[in-house]
């Protein structure tokens, strides 16, 4: 008899093993970026209106900065973007596009249809800077401090919610930058 | 006795086969990056752009030749990008896939063996970049001890029921 309920005990450990360990397949997600807490690589890249200048990561060291991954084919940077333009308006440090192997006019066609809410935009044509960054899927959210270093990444659409995070994030980066 | 043993047995293995077959749709909703997209990856929603219909003709062959030094280069590189991940798909290596993203890692990872790297430092390059998941044979570390050596605890496990269960029928005979 006593034999009979082991299978019925293997089941139920099973069951319970297995359940416990989902919880921290959502935790593995939330640190899915090792470049939180490094600094952000440094790269020089050509803006999106204006080719012939560069940009490197280093020009914006001394203030915080938001740097959003984007591209003209991406149709969850269009879902997002009502949030992306709140960010340019009311976090106060500069909104970077990381526009991700995008072709420019569709890109600047794309700006024109749904207004351009980024203070400048860094073109990485190649997507070498992008490997640099870890980026594997756009949008991401990435918030660096005044130092450089990469202080919290956000993969996928900004909502409500991730807004208010994000927010809360840049004041306390703000603070700490003494701006 | 011999009559209830694989009764037992099947009793065993298909509770195994339930609980797996009740905890795998719970787990396979979860899914790495929700809402994301990569590049040239079809979204029915959006208008294909031109680089989508120009990369969609690049599908007809998946991997572009390169222009190895020697087959010892070329080994070391269907290794490498075999046991890496492409990190966009859902279960592929980079070696298999034909996202644009998994294009750019293998020309870097091209470009990293023309310039003499080891396969130790192109492999750090890619953790360093996306973490341990981009790589397909986890390292050994404290948190994957049981991956590890499950395995080899099972198989004891297993060898000590067997030497139970027959000292149990040479008594029985």
């Amino acid at each position: 008899m006593i034999k009979m309920l082991v299978p019925l005990g293997v089941f139920v450990g099973l069951v319970v093993l297995l359940l416990i360990s989902l919880p921290t397949a959502e935790q593995r997600r939330q640190v899915s970026s090792p470049l939180v807490g490094r600094e952000v690589p440094t790269f020089s890249l050509p803006g999106l209106h204006d080719p012939g200048v560069s940009r490197s990561t280093v020009d914006f060291r001394g203030q915080p900065f938001i740097l959003n991954v984007w591209g003209s084919w991406c149709f969850s940077c269009r879902v997002e973007h009502p949030y992306i333009e709140r960010l340019g308006r009311e976090a106060g440090v500069p909104l970077v596009g990381f526009n991700w192997r995008d072709e420019r006019e569709d890109a600047l066609e794309w700006l024109d249809q749904f207004g351009d809410a980024w203070t400048v935009h860094m073109v990485d044509v190649e997507g070498r800077a992008a490997i640099d960054l870890g980026v594997y899927g756009a949008p991401e959210t990435f918030l660096i401090d005044h130092r450089g270093i990469i202080r919290h990444k956000h993969i996928g659409p900004v909502d409500e919610e991730i807004y208010a995070d994000l927010i809360e994030r840049i004041e306390q980066m703000r603070v700490e930058a003494g701006t | 006795m011999s009559h209830r043993l694989p009764q037992f047995a099947r009793a065993t293995g298909a509770s195994l086969v339930l609980a797996f077959a009740l905890i795998i749709p719970v787990w396979a909703q979860s899914d790495p990056a929700p809402g994301t997209q990569s590049p040239g990856q079809q979204q029915p929603d959006s208008a294909a752009s031109p680089m989508q219909r120009g990369q969609m003709g690049s599908m007809v062959s998946p991997i572009e030749p390169l222009p190895f030094r020697s087959d010892l280069e070329r080994q070391r590189f269907k290794a490498l990008t075999g046991e890496l991940r492409c990190t966009v798909c859902q279960n592929e290596s980079l070696s298999e896939s034909t996202a644009p993203l998994a294009r750019d890692i293998r020309m870097e990872v091209f470009s990293m063996l023309q310039e003499g790297r080891s396969d130790f430092e192109i492999r750090n390059f890619m953790v360093d970049r996306y973490g341990d998941f981009v790589l397909y044979r986890p390292p050994l570390a404290s948190h994957t001890i049981l991956l590890w050596g499950g395995p080899l605890l099972l198989l004891i496990g297993g060898l000590i029921g067997a030497l139970f269960v027959i000292k149990k029928r040479r008594q029985a005979l």
